[in-house]
């Protein structure tokens, strides 16, 4: 894929993503109905799990790249990690500021260690660990596949995140959407929620690509520099 | 005579200040409804939804600043 069709490609999920966001917020505050137990703070909701959603898949990304890139080695495919690792730390942080400010009103507390918050948090620092092991190391190659290593490790917190809810007692109520019966939410509810899961998405991918380009740009950038230098050695 | 062109970055930040002013323009007239029908504790619900969706926006801009900011120095760089 050419750097000019990652900017187009961005540009064009971009003003579809903003496009769907602006309807979603409209829906969230003047259209959706409130929830009779909760109240207004319910509305926390259609941002708090759209973001959860899209950290799961920026993670998965990362692992599935990790992946790859431990076996074939191509640096495009560390690029891709990377840049997704960004946009799933910036959704995990969204969640976990999200959630507190919601169980303050319905829960009575900012935080408790209960099993799904206490996964989030280590999921959100196994991925600053993910920056932290990439910058350790002087070989920038063993960075790479380190941080792989621990992408994949971390990703495998996320089906247990999932389960957190079933296997443990938790104050987290059970899924409402990804049930084997089918969603148990009214029909505005589950409407809005899906609007923001797609606006969402799209303004990760969208996001997401533009820091893809921009990591393409500067290893082009490095080798460059790293091409003179050598033509520079051997003409000196 | 060169033609003056907005950098990047107060691109940036006038989609920044946009996106917040059509926010406090959806935001608004339901916190000022809400002040006058409801009562403190459906005010401090309203404090935290609104909260909730700054601190995403802001997190979210952030992002996007330090994309836009690293794209044009590696830019800079290259030309």
């Amino acid at each position: 894929m050419s750097l000019k069709a990652i900017r187009w490609g961005a540009l064009a999920l971009g003003v579809l993503g903003i496009g769907l966001t602006l309807l979603f917020h409209w829906m969230v505050f003047f259209w959706v109905s409130t929830e009779a137990t909760l109240g207004i703070v319910q509305r926390i909701f259609y941002i708090h799990v759209p973001s959860a959603w899209v950290a799961f898949l920026a993670f998965g990304i990362v692992a599935l790249c990790g992946a790859v890139y431990l076996w074939i080695g191509d640096d495009r495919l560390d690029q891709v990690a990377k840049s997704a690792a960004e946009g799933g730390l910036v959704f995990t942080a969204i969640v976990l500021i999200t959630g507190p400010l919601w169980a303050r009103l319905s829960w009575g507390t900012w935080w408790t260690w209960e099993p799904r918050l206490t996964l989030t948090l280590l999921l959100f620092f196994i991925f600053v660990g993910y920056f932290m092991v990439r910058n350790a190391t002087d070989n920038p190659e063993q960075g790479k596949k380190y941080s792989a290593v621990v992408g994949i490790i971390g990703a495998l917190n996320i089906p247990l995140i999932h389960v957190s809810v079933l296997w443990f007692r938790s104050l987290h109520p059970e899924p409402v959407v990804a049930r084997t019966d089918g969603p148990q939410l009214p029909g505005d509810m589950l409407g809005t929620l899906m609007t923001a899961l797609l606006a969402w998405t799209l303004v990760f991918f969208s996001l997401f690509l533009l820091r893809y380009g921009t990591a393409r740009l500067e290893a082009r950038m490095e080798s460059s520099r790293a091409s003179e230098t050598s033509v520079q050695g051997l003409v000196s | 005579m060169s033609e003056r062109r907005p950098s990047p970055a107060a691109w940036t930040r006038c989609w920044a200040f946009l996106a917040l002013a059509c926010l406090g323009l959806l935001i608004g007239p339901e916190i000022l409804a809400a002040q006058v029908e409801t009562g403190t504790r459906e005010m401090r619900h309203f404090w935290h939804v609104f909260i909730a969706y700054a601190a995403a926006w802001i997190l979210i801009l952030g992002w996007i600043v330090s994309i836009v900011r690293r794209l044009r120095r590696v830019e800079e760089r290259l030309h």
